[in-house]
């Protein structure tokens, strides 16, 4: 991340609030749908409308509408994609996730790391640690080495061969159950070794690691803030972390497919972040048991000029703070993230059960470390629970409330499977839901 | 309804009949009847997913990976281990021999080890290593107290199982490995026969190595286990090499780099569907329940040693071994004339419907010391009922008779 060539506010530490965002937001789209094949195949988008009309005029993209077209039909004529991917000024990016869920995205060079220093400056905490002066931003990464389809590492590692200033990449493992305390020694040493600034990791990684350090009386030493992504944030996992970490923790909300969303500010709210996208909150039809105000997130990329996508449901559910202010553009905050549609619970009488909704049922559960929801069939949820102790009978009554009409069966377990992709997921379903049924969509 | 009353029908082998008889299947020692799930699982796989693990990067090849970890978690939960600690192999027989390899073990190097012990815990550490048998009684059971004098400077290992095939005598192993860890020697249980059987916990256990095969816990034929704690695996020498298990392997220098365990030692394209069936075998376990198939077992096992007993002309093995140690196997010895073990196991099949073993049941040594020219093996498991038990003592008593 080349932080250092990121324009400063003149005051340190704030972003002020864009007025221009929805104009700005119309323009994108309209430019976008003229100039983008696989958008002009549809037809173009008319122009002299609001963002809310020019929103409504077009469909939803879904991932495999995305999935469907090849890099040529994402670039402007103007430009050759192939060409620009030899030279680099396109890069090919694979994202993570099942067969359902994963895609091939171009990012103009530099597009990631320009958006992502941008997002995380709207927090004025992180924004004067990356700018301390007289001591250097020195970032540590903590997440699986596992990309796109395949294994990226090739054996250990040294320090310097991990080092690319001012990032450390810390795991070298597939994900943690192949952690030995010798990995995770070397990990908190490095930390140290680092003088790790910020620290931004997968939460049920840095949980892991936390225990360790838990264990052996360490500490993660980390010295400005910790930045949770990712993947979503468990209460078992925030309460390992805070074993051995006090500092400020923070969560930054994006999907590589359209860069950062939202990063949560220093008043805990989570800030839709500016420039880079417009995001439209549909809300939920349907009840949703555990949660208030979810609404399935859907966004329209505003500075790509590779593959910008709109209207296209990323495929999360957050909850909408109506009661916070929206501070830098008229998107509204969020209170959480809820986690992926995909993975929330559907009830027989349809109601959405979420991620976040389980995890906060559960949250009560001191032995509890992680677990693992799976429905197969909408009347049978089956959970599998990593812990301390018998918890199986606590989890049962804490989640029969939120699952009504669901079977559910207790199973302990010694871990959770990661991904392909490194990642864990807390709930699995195996069956789809219509999201025109389950949200209200803006349409013409 | 009794837990053998629940499971039964899930059996598809069990409906068959036999030369007119109902299917009585007493001869889980050697595999066990497969489970619908278990069936539907290898089937599912076919036709549905048919992939390589490890290496598409296709959808079918994610979901193949995905069906067969879970199975490497269903493992893991099963004896509260780490998946990562999980090598899968072809059954219990290759996972003694990875280890009896992987240690390196010279001829001086002495591994101890009851002399009751089945070939699969008995041949490598002969081939590798100098045996040094604890000696057995006259029922095929080891005589536990001259185990801490076998323990010398140069024992390497404790090899023992957990339940003997033969006598199906529990192995007292808090004590063995309390003694063997006071001489600092690793403990290798063989968990052929108790996998299914018994609740089993290799923390709790304090051990270090454990090897297991599928197809004596409901699941196909064809894969294992062996579980070793995490720094073992990591010093164990690699068993076999070639694709899936390296992550690096460079043409010049001729330095390759294997894969983090436990793939390094799953060099190759594995059994896919017979692992995934294993999941789905242990799933099926767990979901009856160790404690619950443990009872059953404590339950069926005395009922049955108390009817066979009482047959005149059948003679049980260790058969004053309390049912709290041992599982619901009796092995005996009848008294035919003119029939040889095998024939009367035969017979029991061919005229009465019962499946059980005759024979040495892959423990040479432990017939020779009990002066046994073979022997019947009757093997219940939780599917197994009193009725069974009946048909096979009303057969015995005719073929005695």
């Amino acid at each position: 991340m080349q932080t250092q060539h990121v324009a400063k506010n003149k005051i340190l530490g704030q972003t002020p609030k864009d007025p221009t965002h929805e104009r700005r937001a119309v323009d994108a789209i309209v430019r976008a749908a003229d100039e983008i094949p696989f958008y002009s195949k549809r037809g173009g988008v008319a122009r002299g409308l609001t963002l809310a009309q020019t929103l409504s005029s077009m469909p939803l993209l879904f991932k495999k509408d995305v999935r469907a077209a090849l890099p040529k039909a994402w670039v402007s004529k103007d430009r050759d994609a192939r060409a620009e991917l030899e030279s680099g000024a396109l890069e090919l990016v694979e994202t993570s996730g099942s067969t359902e869920e994963r895609l091939r995205i171009l990012w103009d060079k530099g597009w990631w790391l320009r958006q992502e220093a941008r997002a995380m400056r709207t927090n004025a905490l992180v924004a004067r640690a990356m700018d301390s002066v007289g001591s250097p931003y020195k970032e540590a990464i903590l997440t699986t080495p596992v990309c796109g389809g395949g294994v990226c590492h090739t054996g250990d590692l040294t320090f310097e061969e991990r080092l690319d200033d001012p990032h450390l990449f810390l795991n070298m493992r597939p994900d943690p159950t192949f952690w030995g305390a010798l990995d995770m020694t070397r990990m908190l040493d490095e930390l140290a070794r680092h003088k790790t600034v910020g620290l931004e990791a997968d939460p049920a990684y840095l949980a892991a690691l936390a225990e360790h350090a838990h264990q052996h009386g360490r500490k993660i030493e980390v010295g400005g803030f910790v930045q949770l992504t990712y993947a979503q944030t468990t209460q078992a996992h925030l309460r390992s972390i805070r074993r051995a970490y006090a500092g400020p923790i923070f969560q930054l909300y994006g999907a590589s497919e359209v860069g950062v969303l939202f990063m949560q500010g220093e008043d805990g709210w989570l800030h839709h972040a500016p420039i880079t996208t417009h995001v439209e909150l549909l809300r939920a039809k349907v009840p949703t048991p555990g949660s208030v105000d979810v609404a399935l997130v859907v966004v329209s990329t505003l500075d790509r000029a590779a593959q910008p996508l709109l209207r296209f449901v990323v495929g999360d559910l957050v909850s909408v703070a109506n009661e916070a202010p929206a501070r830098f553009t008229t998107v509204p905050a969020l209170r959480s993230v809820e986690g992926r549609l995909q993975d929330a619970v559907v009830r027989p009488d349809g109601a959405i059960v979420t991620c976040a909704a389980i995890d906060r049922a559960l949250a009560t559960i001191e032995g509890l470390v992680q677990f693992q929801l799976q429905q197969r069939e909408p009347a049978a949820v089956e959970i599998d629970v990593v812990s301390r102790g018998d918890v199986n009978a606590d989890v049962k009554r804490a989640l029969d409330p939120l699952l009504l009409g669901v079977r559910l069966e207790v199973r302990s377990a010694t871990a959770i499977a990661a991904e392909a992709s490194g990642k864990f997921r807390v709930v699995r379903r195996s069956f789809p839901i219509d999201v025109h049924a389950a949200f209200e969509v803006l349409q013409s | 309804m009794s837990v053998d009353d629940r499971v039964r029908g899930e059996f598809p082998l069990l409906s068959r009949m036999l030369n007119g008889e109902r299917l009585v299947f007493l001869d889980s020692a050697s595999t066990t009847p497969k489970p619908r799930v278990v069936i539907d699982a290898v089937r599912d796989y076919y036709e549905r997913v048919t992939a390589n693990v490890h290496r598409g990067v296709h959808a079918l090849g994610e979901e193949a990976t995905d069906l067969y970890e879970a199975a490497r978690l269903e493992v893991a939960s099963l004896i509260n281990a780490s998946p990562s600690e999980i090598v899968f192999v072809r059954g219990t027989t290759e996972a003694i021999n990875l280890v009896a390899h992987g240690m390196g073990l010279g001829p001086e190097d002495e591994v101890v080890f009851p002399e009751s012990e089945h070939h699969a815990n008995w041949l490598p550490w002969r081939v590798r290593a100098r045996p040094v048998p604890v000696p057995i009684d006259a029922d095929g059971l080891p005589q536990w107290d001259r185990f801490e004098s076998l323990l010398g400077p140069r024992t390497k290992l404790v090899a023992v199982g957990h339940v003997s095939n033969v006598t199906g005598a529990i192995a007292p192993l808090a004590r063995i490995v309390e003694l063997a860890k006071k001489k600092g020697v690793p403990v290798l249980v063989d968990a052929a026969q108790s996998i299914s059987h018994l609740p089993i916990d290799v923390r709790a256990l304090g051990i270090d190595f454990l090897a297991a095969s599928s197809h004596k816990a409901f699941g196909p034929s064809g894969v294992g286990f062996l579980w070793a704690k995490r720094e073992l695996l990591d010093r164990l020498a690699l068993y076999q090499v070639g694709g899936g298990m390296v992550s690096l392997n460079e043409e010049l220098d001729g330095r390759f780099v294997p894969r983090d365990a436990p793939f390094r030692f799953e060099a190759g394209t594995p059994a896919i569907e017979a692992t995934i069936g294993m999941g789905a075998a242990i799933r099926f376990l767990r979901s009856i329940g160790l404690g619950a198939v443990r009872e059953h077992d404590e339950q069926l096992g005395a009922y049955m040693l108390d009817r066979l007993r009482k047959v005149s002309g059948v003679r049980v093995l260790a058969d004053g071994l309390p049912m709290t140690e041992r599982i619901a196997l009796a092995t005996i010895v009848v008294d035919a004339p003119g029939m040889t073990q095998e024939n009367i196991a035969r017979a029991l099949s061919d005229t009465f419907g019962v499946c059980v073993s005759g024979g040495f049941h892959c423990a040479h040594v432990l017939h020779a010391r009990a002066k046994l020219d073979g022997t019947v093996r009757a093997s219940p498991h939780v599917f197994n009922g009193e009725q069974d038990v009946d048909r096979l003592v009303d057969g015995l008593t005719q073929i005695v008779g």
